[in-house]
């Protein structure tokens, strides 16, 4: 008040100085906000006092102190106009808000049909938004978040692209010691594999280890509970905890000074952490001192195993420091021999990931987990919106259609005086109350359905809703966004009816024939279609997925993960359980389908060198699981030369161009080795990615290193749990106090295509909740139009039309604009499934079934739902529909 | 009906006065001129609406002057109902100035 005073009191001086010599009549504006807030009733003689009295203060003092009087009045009025305009107001809205209870209560049945259909779209659109908040909450709770980046490789050596997390030993620390840009830095190392933990005379698997520098807690906020994170682990053979893992090993017991047994080699705990939140990219229960580990020390900068993590001085750009990380390949990695690098068209290029990009855009070798992807956080959230708009559109197309019903308050309201912007506010205020009151019933479905949510996606979700400052607001901000947005047209609509032909009931011809109800329900039924189509798609995918031939058979094998060293002791546990007549053969292995395979460089026979994957397995590899060799023969006990034969697949003889591979040599780490067979390429990797070339060798033979980590037994179909109970005893025979931790190939490898079903799930619940909210629809809107034309189908009846005739009649409409937008919703839905199919290196065509089977389900459910209410009025007597209004 | 309070007396006294000229402006000035004191236009007005609302005024529109830029005045004028209200405010008046006379006559004697 105070400042829009002091502003038009500066105005009003501006104006004096303008005005006063020309004009002999009150200041212009200031007369037109007058009139603007003087009572209508009395304007004109209001005004006329006003002028009155500033002529005579002209006359008598001046024009100055004139025109200050009439700007003084105008603000001195202004406190006692806004208080009436609050009282008038709050009067109409409580007269607004009871028509619009009561209009609810009336149309129980419309107004199920709305608030339910947005209630569903808003608890869609809940769920989702809770989702997407937690895949873009990861890794926010470091407080130096916006400074931790990982350094990452983008290499190519030869045939190998490489783009991985892995980075070499010595980075880290040149990094820190050369560039003052950095405030910290830290390395990780994380096992591939279980390891095996003592701690007194029991035994753990444990998953979840890594080998980390001391820094990490400089960089990392993890919040000591017991120890201090300064001196945690910088001695050799300590360990720190996390808060549940030391519960789950010591108890209640104090956890610091104890000791474990990682690996064989003894532990001091040293200190425990609170357990790492839900939303970080890692989640370790372990971290043991990298100082234990000499080969922490190393400075050498050829191999990658250490995941390097930098924090950047504040200020500094990630770009800049991009360009320095250049010099340091420069100088290490192509060793100012940059020249030979580029010629062969290898490089190799450090650069940055900022840390809470990680989870949602990072997709390296090397990840420590699965992380999230962001394409599906862009479809989630595109189809929640879907949802919601249809649910809003129900809304809007209902109550335009029902405006018939309120044709004649209008009429009358506008007779009574009712301004047209007041009937608009009178209508947006009845769809925010629709609106809120779906908003209440979406809050109790969300709460409902949080628990199979939460299982749904994986995650520990909440709606918490005074956690936050921004839940609550934000949730009175939807209801009233899609209040007023579904409550526009139908309110401008409204509002505009001419009083004398809504009085003359002239105005249902006009409603009948709403291009944009049409529009609509055109818009609804091809957001449906393209979801049916979308949902078909992906499971054809995934079956796809499911049945195909692998190349090998993951069904029936069970697999131990074994924990070093087991040595020569497998070879005699695995003849031993050959003696069960189920069990038809066993292998050991250091990876397997659906696992992380190393990748090596190789130097073929006359060839430049290539980098191939790496599975070292023994001689019942191939039986076990299944594998088909192309040429030549598998690794036998009966040749002793095999520990240095080496049998390829078909890609790595395709990328060598090899006619007859057999007997050629390939040289690697050292050995020369012989090339025996050639075995059938097999999909060891999931099929979004072609079959890469493959290198198999015995173990123990030239890459001795690789540890022999799972074991794989297949066995006959049929009473799994008596061959899984035979196998465990026959392991804790063979190596007591070891945990027997085993799973099934087939469940690993489908571990691959998470993310493929959870879209397949997504895709098929919002499919069905579109169908659902489109028919709620659609339904609400036939029984409208069949209300409507109740008069005409009784003529009709009396002049012998058949029921089925009416039926046909009625339904006929909606077929047409079910088909339209049909039409409009294929090539939308071929162009987005063609590029989700792109993500497999091996997919489905995509066939005209699915979408003719989308077009049928859609038409018949449309009819469906519009035949029943048009049956309903076509059967019902004549007498009964010409009585009628 | 409510008993008129002193300024709405005043008011209302002043119209009967001016008669055919009693409009906000000539209103506010002889209330000043009499009383020695500015009355604000809201001070005048705000009675008025209250007045007419009750009944114990009316108004028609006047003559429209240049001076008024051309717009109609409007006159206020006592209803019936308006003069039995007065006169029942006299006689209230009345009996406690009587009352109020014979004591300060008391208390002077």
């Amino acid at each position: 008040m105070i400042y829009y005073g002091l502003t038009s009191l500066r105005k009003s001086l501006n104006e004096l100085h303008k005005m006063v010599k020309f004009h002999n009549s009150s200041p212009r504006i200031a007369e037109k906000i007058l009139r603007s807030i003087l009572p209508y009733d009395e304007r004109e003689a209001l005004l006329g006092d006003f002028e009155e009295i500033y002529r005579n203060l002209l006359k008598k003092r001046g024009g100055l102190i004139a025109h200050l009087w009439y700007w003084i009045q105008i603000i001195r009025l202004f406190p006692s106009f806004l208080k009436d305009c609050i009282y008038w107001r709050s009067e109409m809205i409580k007269n607004w808000l009871k028509i619009a209870l009561r209009n609810i209560r009336r149309h129980k049945g419309y107004s199920f049909i709305t608030t339910f259909g947005l209630a569903i779209g808003m608890a869609c659109f809940i769920l989702t938004f809770l989702w997407i908040l937690d895949e873009l909450s990861y890794d926010r709770f470091h407080e130096k978040a916006d400074q931790i980046y990982r350094v990452a490789v983008r290499a190519k050596i030869g045939n190998t692209e490489i783009n991985q997390t892995y980075t070499p030993p010595p980075l880290a620390g040149t990094l820190l010691t050369d560039y003052p840009e950095v405030l910290h830095s830290v390395r990780f190392v994380n096992y591939n594999r279980a390891v095996l933990i003592k701690c007194g005379e029991q035994f753990f698997n444990e998953y979840n280890v890594a080998l980390v520098d001391a820094s990490l807690f400089d960089v990392f906020t993890l919040r000591f509970i017991k120890g201090d994170p300064k001196a945690a682990l910088i001695q050799p053979n300590t360990v720190v905890l996390t808060e549940k893992t030391a519960y789950r090993y010591f108890g209640n017991k104090n956890p610091i000074k104890q000791v474990l047994a990682i690996d064989n080699d003894n532990f001091q705990v040293t200190g425990v952490i609170e357990n790492i939140p839900e939303s970080s990219h890692f989640h370790f229960d372990f971290f043991i001192s990298l100082t234990t580990f000499p080969g922490s020390r190393s400075t050498r900068w050829g191999g990658n195993y250490y995941k390097t993590y930098i924090v950047l001085r504040e200020g500094c750009s990630k770009e800049e420091f991009e360009t320095k990380l250049h010099e340091v390949v420069k100088k290490y990695i192509y060793k100012n021999n940059e020249d030979n690098w580029i010629k062969v068209g290898n490089y190799w290029i450090y650069y940055l990931q900022p840390l809470t990009k990680i989870h949602l855009h990072s997709r390296l070798d090397g990840e420590f987990e699965a992380n999230g992807n962001s394409s599906y956080v862009s479809i989630f959230s595109m189809v929640a919106f879907f949802i919601l708009v249809m649910s809003g559109i129900n809304y809007m197309n209902l109550y335009t259609a029902r405006s018939a019903n309120r044709a004649m308050e209008v009429g009358i309201r506008k007779v009574i005086g009712s301004h047209r912007s007041q009937l608009i506010k009178q209508f947006l205020i009845e769809s925010i109350v629709s609106s809120s009151i779906a908003l209440l019933l979406a809050i109790a479905i969300v709460e409902i359905l949080l628990p199979s949510f939460r299982n749904f996606v994986g995650k520990q979700l909440d709606l918490h809703y005074f956690g936050n400052l921004y839940v609550l607001p934000g949730l009175i901000g939807l209801a009233l966004v899609i209040g007023t947005t579904a409550g526009a047209y139908p309110s401008f609509f409204l509002s505009s009816f001419q009083t004398i032909s809504v009085l003359k009931s002239q105005h249902l011809g006009r409603l009948k024939n709403s291009w944009l109800r049409n529009g609509l329900v055109l818009i609804q039924f091809s957001i449906s279609i393209f979801l049916i189509i979308g949902t078909l798609i992906v499971f054809q995918q995934l079956k796809y997925i499911q049945d195909r031939n692998l190349g090998f058979n993951k069904e029936h094998v069970v697999i131990i993960k074994t924990i070093k060293p087991i040595g020569k002791k497998s070879d005699v546990f695995k003849e031993n359980l050959l003696k069960h007549p189920f069990v038809i053969s066993a292998s050991g292995s250091h990876s397997l389908p659906g696992r992380h395979f190393e990748n090596f460089g190789f130097i073929p026979e006359g060839k430049d060198a290539i980098t191939m994957n790496l599975c070292c397995c023994d001689y019942d590899f191939l039986e076990t699981l299944g594998l088909e060799m192309k040429t030549g023969r598998f690794f036998s006990k009966d040749h002793k030369t095999d520990y240095s034969a080496i049998i390829i697949n078909e890609a790595a003889v395709k990328l060598l161009g090899w006619k007859d591979p057999l007997n050629k040599y390939i040289f690697s780490n050292d050995q020369n080795l012989n090339v025996i067979g050639v075995v059938k390429d097999f999909h060891y990797q999931s099929l979004h990615q072609p079959v890469a070339p493959m290198a198999l060798l015995l173990l123990h033979g030239a890459y001795d290193f690789l540890a022999e980590n799972f074991i794989s037994v297949r066995v006959k179909p049929g009473n799994i749990e008596e061959n899984l109970k035979f196998i465990k005893k026959t392991w804790e025979k063979f190596f007591p106090g070891m945990p027997f931790d085993y799973s099934f190939l087939d469940v690993d490898y489908n571990t691959l295509y998470h993310n493929e079903r959870l879209t397949g799930k997504t895709f098929t619940t919002f499919s069905l909740l579109a169908i659902f909210i489109a028919s709620l629809g659609l339904f609400g809107l036939a029984s409208l139009i069949s209300e409507w034309r109740t008069k005409e189908i009784g003529i009709r009846k009396v002049f012998g039309a058949s029921v089925s005739g009416i039926v046909f009649m009625l339904s006929k409409e909606f077929t047409k604009w079910v088909v339209i937008s049909n039409a409009v919703a294929w090539p939308f839905a071929y162009y987005v499934m063609n590029i989700w199919l792109q993500n497999f290196a091996y997919r489905v065509n995509i066939t005209l079934w699915s979408f003719i089977f989308a077009a049928f389900l859609s038409l018949t459910i449309a009819l469906i739902t519009v035949s029943y209410r048009s049956v309903r009025a076509a059967v019902s007597h004549p007498v009964n529909a010409l009585r009628y209004e | 009906m409510e008993s008129l309070t002193r300024r709405e007396e005043q008011i209302m006294l002043v119209i009967g006065h001016l008669k055919e000229n009693a409009y906000l402006v000539s209103i506010q000035k002889y209330l000043s001129e009499i009383t020695r004191k500015n009355w604000s236009i809201g001070a005048i007005h705000i009675p008025l609406r209250r007045l007419e609302r009750s009944g114990v005024i009316d108004s028609y529109s006047g003559e429209a002057t240049a001076v008024r830029g051309g717009r109609r005045k409007k006159i206020y004028r006592l209803t019936q109902q308006g003069l039995v209200a007065l006169e029942e405010n006299k006689k209230v008046n009345d009996i406690l100035w009587a009352d109020f006379s014979e004591k300060i006559a008391k208390r002077t004697t």
